[in-house]
């Protein structure tokens, strides 16, 4: 029997495409109110979590829950209580935005009348124009305000962001705050590490299909490196540079490229006196974090 | 259930309109054409040439209203190809694009979305025909004095309908089609081989006696091609080839409930999940 105090459960999940893996023995919970981060590389098994949540796809073994209701055998009671947005987002092209969201009002209920038009205010759609005219970034708006209109108790989304540009990529995530302010609970898929550390809670980490860690986000940010690019108007000696924890990966004439695990103040000290020009902070593919925090044996941690 | 009833059939309104006028303006031309062709072809024995009888033109042309019976009958043909396709996009088409995959994330039953897809198509069909009825009419009332009396508005009406069932059975077969096979183009495939082999089966027994056995098999066999312009509707053929419908729809509801979507693989790489 599932805990209904969690909003989202699932034991054992197991699911394979044939002779390709898709997920392995996933545990996972996500308490009532929580944004929860589900981090992984592409492929790593994070749309198939999700599919197997909303009852797409049956798993071959364990079960998942939604608010306690088994996600295959009570279905409807638990995609009662969620708004989802695929990460593959598909839309009938031929209809106008707001024929598309009447449609889903239609189906499912009347959504929050009020909550959708601040929504495509906020996130600044035209809904009368055709979705086939729609770029890339405005169908993404599309589906966000289709998912969150009803105020679901449960907001799935499968890489809410993609596609769009920064300043409403702040909006969504300035959406997803006020909704766990309002103590609803986001399960928020991303392979984009700043995103989930700027919004969530917790996050899970997913690779080849297992669930290999679920840390506060506070322990992510803790755990985490950084690389920079700084340019100086004099060179600096090597010497400077050696500080525990932090690695020249390239230096050239005044452009040096390092990746900083600890000591940032010492290291900033030391080169404060070199003339900086200019700094340049550069992302980290989570591949690269993930290798980070589990080296090359983090198949095995759990 | 109403509500996704609707939805799904305001969703098919395009082509609705699109094919409805389509054999409108065949089924205008035709009426138009017919009292001249018909004085053409009647000093030919159409039933002594091969061709006319593999296309189902069994009678010789004599009159407006054979020539109608015979054209007609590949308004059928065509319809039941919109049918068909319609009902392979209705699940495989929707799934391929993505869109089915939203209305699987509703709190909704797959069996309920399955009927109300099957309800709509059936219903679409109707309005398919019913706009291609209108064609007819159109001409029909412009050159009323040349038509023999036996032709009526409610002949043509009944004609027009008359497809219906057949239309009926071949978009349940593209809704099971496109809930067991694991892409749209392999439903789509051998959903109008089906067609085909079933409209030439039918046709060519009449001038080849070795598949009259094979006859029965075609769903054609069952559809009245045109005779409901000159005698009343064979209720047991309607009700055969509804039979055929429901059944197909019965198995596609028991596929897709079965089925991982968005998967794509065929039945037998399928491993069985434990039913809800």
């Amino acid at each position: 029997m599932h805990d209904p105090d969690y909003a989202i459960e699932t034991r054992q999940l197991s699911y394979s495409y044939g002779k390709h893996r898709g997920i392995d023995a996933v545990d996972l919970t996500v308490a009532k109110g929580e944004v929860f981060g589900f981090l992984g590389p592409n492929g790593a098994g994070k749309t198939t979590t999700l599919r197997l949540l909303l009852d797409v796809i049956r798993p071959k073994t364990g079960t998942a829950s939604i608010f306690g209701y088994d996600c295959q055998k009570e279905g409807i009671a638990a995609r009662q209580h969620v708004g989802y947005l695929p990460g593959e987002l598909a839309l009938p092209g031929n209809m106008r935005g707001r024929s598309y969201l009447n449609m889903l009002d239609a189906i499912r209920g009347k959504a929050d009348a009020d909550y959708r038009r601040q929504l495509y205010g906020r996130l600044d759609l035209d809904i009368s124009r055709r979705i086939r005219e729609y770029s890339r970034g405005n169908k993404q708006k599309l589906g966000l305000i289709a998912a969150m209109m009803h105020k679901p108790d449960v907001l799935i989304l499968d890489e809410p962001t993609s596609g769009l540009d920064p300043l409403v990529q702040q909006t969504v995530l300035d959406l997803v705050r006020e909704t766990r302010e309002e103590g609803r609970t986001v399960f928020f898929s991303s392979h984009n590490l700043p995103e989930v550390q700027a919004v969530c809670d917790r996050a899970g980490i997913i690779r080849n299909g297992r669930l290999v860690a679920v840390e506060s986000v506070n322990e992510l940010l803790h755990r985490s490196f950084h690389r920079i690019r700084l340019w100086v108007r004099e060179p600096i000696p090597n010497e400077t540079l050696l500080i525990e924890g932090v690695k020249v990966l390239d230096s050239a004439e005044n452009r040096y490229t390092v990746e900083i695990s600890q000591n940032l103040d010492q290291f900033m000290w030391a080169v404060a006196g070199k003339g900086i020009i200019d700094i340049e902070t550069l992302d980290l593919s989570l591949e690269e974090v993930f290798l980070a925090y589990y080296g090359k044996g983090a198949d095995n941690h759990v | 259930m109403f509500r996704l009833f609707w939805v799904e059939l305001v969703k098919r309104r395009v082509a609705i309109f699109g094919w409805g006028l389509g054999l409108a303006a065949y089924g205008a031309m035709v009426t138009a054409i017919a009292p001249e062709l018909a004085s053409q072809l009647g000093a030919i024995d159409l039933q002594s040439i091969a061709i006319y009888a593999a296309m189902g033109i069994t009678t010789n042309i004599d009159s407006a209203l054979s020539m109608l019976s015979m054209y007609i009958p590949f308004m059928g043909l065509m319809a039941a190809a919109y049918a068909l396709i319609a009902g392979v996009n209705a699940l495989a088409g929707e799934e391929e694009n993505g869109t089915l995959e939203n209305v699987l994330a509703m709190p909704l039953r797959r069996r309920r979305i399955v009927i109300a897809k099957a309800w709509a198509l059936a219903v679409a069909v109707a309005l398919v025909l019913f706009i291609a009825f209108l064609g007819y009419a159109v001409a029909f009332l412009a050159i009323q004095d040349q038509l023999e009396s036996s032709i009526t508005l409610e002949k043509l009406l009944l004609g027009s309908l008359e497809p219906w069932p057949l239309c009926f059975a071949f978009a349940m077969l593209g809704m099971l089609l496109g809930a067991f096979l694991p892409r749209r183009i392999h439903a789509l495939m051998i959903g109008l081989i089906i067609l085909i082999a079933a409209y030439f089966i039918n046709n060519l027994a009449a001038i080849s006696p070795s598949l009259e056995t094979l006859q029965p098999f075609s769903p054609f066999y069952y559809y009245g091609a045109g005779a409901a312009l000159t005698d009343s509707p064979d209720v047991n053929n309607i009700l055969i080839l509804l039979g055929i419908g429901l059944g197909a729809l019965l198995l596609a509801l028991i596929s897709f409930q079965r089925r991982d979507v968005t998967v794509g693989q065929w039945p037998w790489q399928r491993r069985r999940a434990p039913q809800p």
